[in-house]
């Protein structure tokens, strides 16, 4: 485990850039510890504002496995569409869906699969909306392609 | 309400790669936690694909101001080199730099500088390779100029 910290600045002109290290371990403050110790002695030398910073810890552990399926290229997704108690709505697109997730269309999600069940009930209960709101309802999902990144 | 974003990074069969942003509570700040091994869990049980990598960015702002100076855009940089205990170099590219702490040249970073002698121990304390090994020793910096980046 390992975390990237990433200090964002800005300059006179308005322009922005970027400096960034890595730290051992979980490191989860981007402000104190550490993390305030490397910008003390950042600001020390740098005459630009340093308005941000961003503590990103790794798990570089792998879940699941890229296997053989009827959609089993990076640019197959299935699209989850959640709202949350405002209504707002919250779309999630994952690559490389498994066939059996999708009604005999082998377009619509069957929500009433297991392995979507347990999602659904996953997100409810994890996932957030970006300001924090709790996702509510499943709404509908579905089958779609789209051009597959570069690899990195 | 606050929350932290999750990046889940996947690849296919071939290795092409794809990355999926999700939000978590803002309490949830490492990435091998239950919170997030279950949604992990969750999602690859319907892909055909692997979850190689998961993380959490948390963030925070400070109320900072440019103090100006010669070379207080971000396009002035002074790169500093650092050495890590295999002898492999690793440098870093800081905006802005305070021209006092450099040497007559006006190129050349003073190491004796309060601020760099400062700075450079900073690093060799705290700061890690990608690879997790420790940094050594400072072997020089100097001032660069580099491109203007896109906002």
């Amino acid at each position: 485990m390992a975390s990237e910290l990433q200090w964002d600045f800005r300059d006179g002109k308005g322009d922005v850039c970027k400096t960034s290290v890595w730290l051992a371990g979980v490191v989860t403050d981007p402000s104190g510890g550490v993390a305030g110790t490397l910008r003390t002695a950042l600001q020390a030398i740098s005459n630009l504002a340093l308005f941000r910073a961003a503590i990103i810890p790794v798990d570089e552990t792998d879940a699941g496995a890229a296997v053989a399926g009827d959609y089993e290229d990076i640019g197959d997704k299935v699209v989850l569409e959640f709202q949350d108690a405002s209504g707002a709505t919250h779309t999630y697109r994952f690559p490389c869906p498994k066939s059996t997730i999708f009604q005999a269309d082998q377009v619509s999600v069957d929500p009433g699969d297991p392995a979507v069940a347990a999602l659904i009930t996953a997100f409810l209960n994890n996932v957030k909306g970006t300001g924090g709101a709790n996702l509510t309802t499943f709404v509908r999902g579905w089958r779609a392609r789209n051009n597959s990144r570069r690899t990195r | 309400m606050a929350a932290n974003q999750a990046n889940l990074s996947f690849r296919d069969r071939l290795g092409k790669a794809a990355k999926v942003v999700l939000y978590v509570a803002a309490a949830v700040t490492d990435p091998s936690s239950a919170t997030v091994q279950a949604i992990r869990n969750a999602i690859v049980a319907i892909l055909d694909a692997l979850n190689y990598k998961a993380s959490i960015s948390i963030t925070a702002a400070f109320a900072d101001t440019v103090a100006g100076g010669a070379y207080s855009t971000c396009e002035d940089k002074v790169l500093m080199v650092f050495k890590d205990v295999n002898g492999k170099r690793h440098s870093y590219k800081i905006p802005g730099p305070d021209p006092a702490i450099f040497q007559l040249d006006a190129e050349t970073v003073d190491p004796t500088n309060p601020a760099v002698a400062t700075f450079t121990a900073a690093w060799i304390a705290n700061v890690k390779t990608q690879a997790g090994d420790a940094l050594d020793s400072f072997v020089y910096g100097r001032r660069i100029m580099t491109k203007p980046q896109r906002q």
